[in-house]
């Protein structure tokens, strides 16, 4: 597993540098408070650097390679979920120090707030990398792409949505804790089930 | 001990559109094995298969004594592979793949590695897409041999690379099976490669093992022979494995206990074997 991480942490450093110049600039953006649907791109755009990883991995036929090395599937998938979860939890500490600075020198910081608001950063980012895995797993980048699409759109319509709730006051995330914690529940439940079912999907695509 | 048996091993894809086998194959200990075949004869499948990344629909694959199924990871650490594309991430260089593997592999040596870099010209600190293909494969091939393997397993290593290049893979691949720990198994479409490098051969035509024989037997068993077309004719068909009749006589492939003494006999290459072979499948 090491070294398979070891393997997709040179792969960012090389070839996904201006991921993480959009990542920035988009936290700046979310940050700056103009725009509260900008704030949920940069964790769903970390959430799918894996696929990204992944299509390079097709194109240089690392997965066949990786097929014949003392690596399992299931540590082939781990690593990219690993990871995938590495960039998310990053990114979001990331949004969330700098919306704080910004909100600071605004004079409106709310700890708790912020804490729901990286919360659910979190849920929809790891809700959209999940659902769009096991299909790029079973099926490939070239094949699982449409599916990575429709997890990319159904994510920004989350997010829109989202936002709309709370704008509107209808989704009061400084009420109860229990319409935050639920869902990040349920976020936690698909993650794992997700995880273990691009385990099986994968196996199965190797025909092991 | 036997490096390699392989029993009985079938495999079919879709509707039994593609099936290979049954094949029975033996590599022992300090030998090179030549799997020799055109492009989709089942080279690839048989290689995916001895190495657990395809399931098999019946047979037996022992590797270095164990099931190939028994303990898969420990397997992998024990044999070296180098696949047609190699597969190494284009963006690595050398010296990360070096580090990437020693994560990878218990018994990864880094010196050895090293030298095997510096001893093939490898460029250490070049990105992998930047290589030529010769050099690729002289990557793999440095993996391959720098964790202690003891079997290695070549999917057509050769094909593509010039002359020099070639004959250093060679070099390389013979100074590993310095003793009876080590084997290889090395599948190519280009016999002239094999001929050079193998103890033993093996045709592989369409899925189905046409035969597997020790080189030096195969090369004394068949002689080529030309005679007229009526001398010829006096040989079992049985014994001859092709003929081709011109204006001067005729040119045939036959078996050397069926030839009378004092006829014109030549040696037969494992080449011209194979395709008489195919050949004689087809019709």
């Amino acid at each position: 597993m090491k070294g398979l991480l070891r393997k997709d942490f040179y792969m960012l450093w090389k070839c996904c540098r201006i991921n993480f110049v959009i990542i920035l600039l988009y936290g700046l953006i979310a940050a700056s408070g103009q725009s509260s649907f900008m704030s949920y791109l940069p964790c769903v755009m970390a959430a799918l650097i894996p696929v990204t990883l992944l299509g390079y991995d097709e194109r240089s036929r690392w997965d066949e390679y990786a097929a014949v090395l003392p690596c399992t599937a299931r540590e082939l998938v781990g690593a990219k979920y690993l990871l995938g979860l590495a960039l998310q939890l990053g990114t979001a500490l990331y949004v969330m120090l700098v919306t704080a600075a910004a909100s600071s020198m605004r004079g409106g910081l709310s700890w708790a707030e912020l804490g729901k608001f990286v919360l659910t950063l979190l849920m929809i980012s790891g809700v959209s990398s999940s659902l769009c895995l096991p299909f790029i797993f079973r099926y490939g980048v070239e094949k699982g792409r449409v599916a990575y699409y429709v997890v990319m759109v159904a994510s920004f319509g989350a997010s829109a949505v989202a936002v709309s709730l709370k704008e509107q006051g209808i989704w009061q995330t400084n009420g109860e804790g229990v319409w935050v914690l639920l869902p990040a529940l349920a976020a936690v439940l698909i993650t794992a089930a997700s995880w273990r079912l691009s385990i099986r999907l994968y196996q199965k695509r190797r025909g092991a | 001990m036997n490096a390699l048996e392989i029993q009985g091993l079938k495999k079919s894809y879709g509707d039994g559109e593609f099936a290979l086998g049954p094949i029975d194959l033996t590599l022992p200990g300090g030998c090179i094995l030549g799997l020799i075949g055109e492009n989709g004869a089942g080279k690839s499948t048989t290689i995916r298969l001895i190495l657990n990344a395809a399931r098999r629909d019946g047979g037996v694959i022992r590797v270095l004594g164990k099931d190939n199924r028994e303990n898969d990871k420990l397997m992998k650490e024990e044999v070296g592979v180098v696949l047609d594309e190699v597969g190494i991430p284009e963006c690595l260089t050398a010296t990360e793949v070096g580090k990437v593997m020693a994560d990878l592999y218990r018994n990864w040596q880094a010196e050895t590695y090293s030298a095997l870099l510096r001893k093939l010209c490898v460029p250490s600190g070049k990105p992998f897409k930047e290589f030529s293909r010769g050099m690729k494969m002289k990557l793999g091939i440095a993996v391959a041999l720098s964790h202690q393997s003891k079997l290695l397993i070549l999917d057509e290593p050769t094909s593509g690379l010039d002359p020099v290049v070639r004959d250093e893979v060679v070099e390389l691949l013979r100074s590993f099976v310095c003793d009876e720990e080590h084997a290889i198994l090395i599948s190519s479409h280009i016999v002239s490669d094999l001929e050079k490098l193998c103890d033993y051969v093996a045709f592989l035509h369409h899925g189905k093992l046409l035969l597997t024989e020790e080189k030096d037997v195969l090369s004394e068993e068949y002689v080529f022979v030309r005679a007229s077309g009526e001398a010829l004719d006096t040989l079992p068909r049985e014994d001859i494995l092709h003929r081709r009749d011109n204006a001067y006589g005729g040119e045939a492939i036959v078996r050397r206990s069926a030839v009378p003494g004092g006829w014109d006999t030549g040696r037969v290459s494992i080449e011209e074997l194979f395709v008489y072979m195919v050949k004689e499948e087809r019709i």
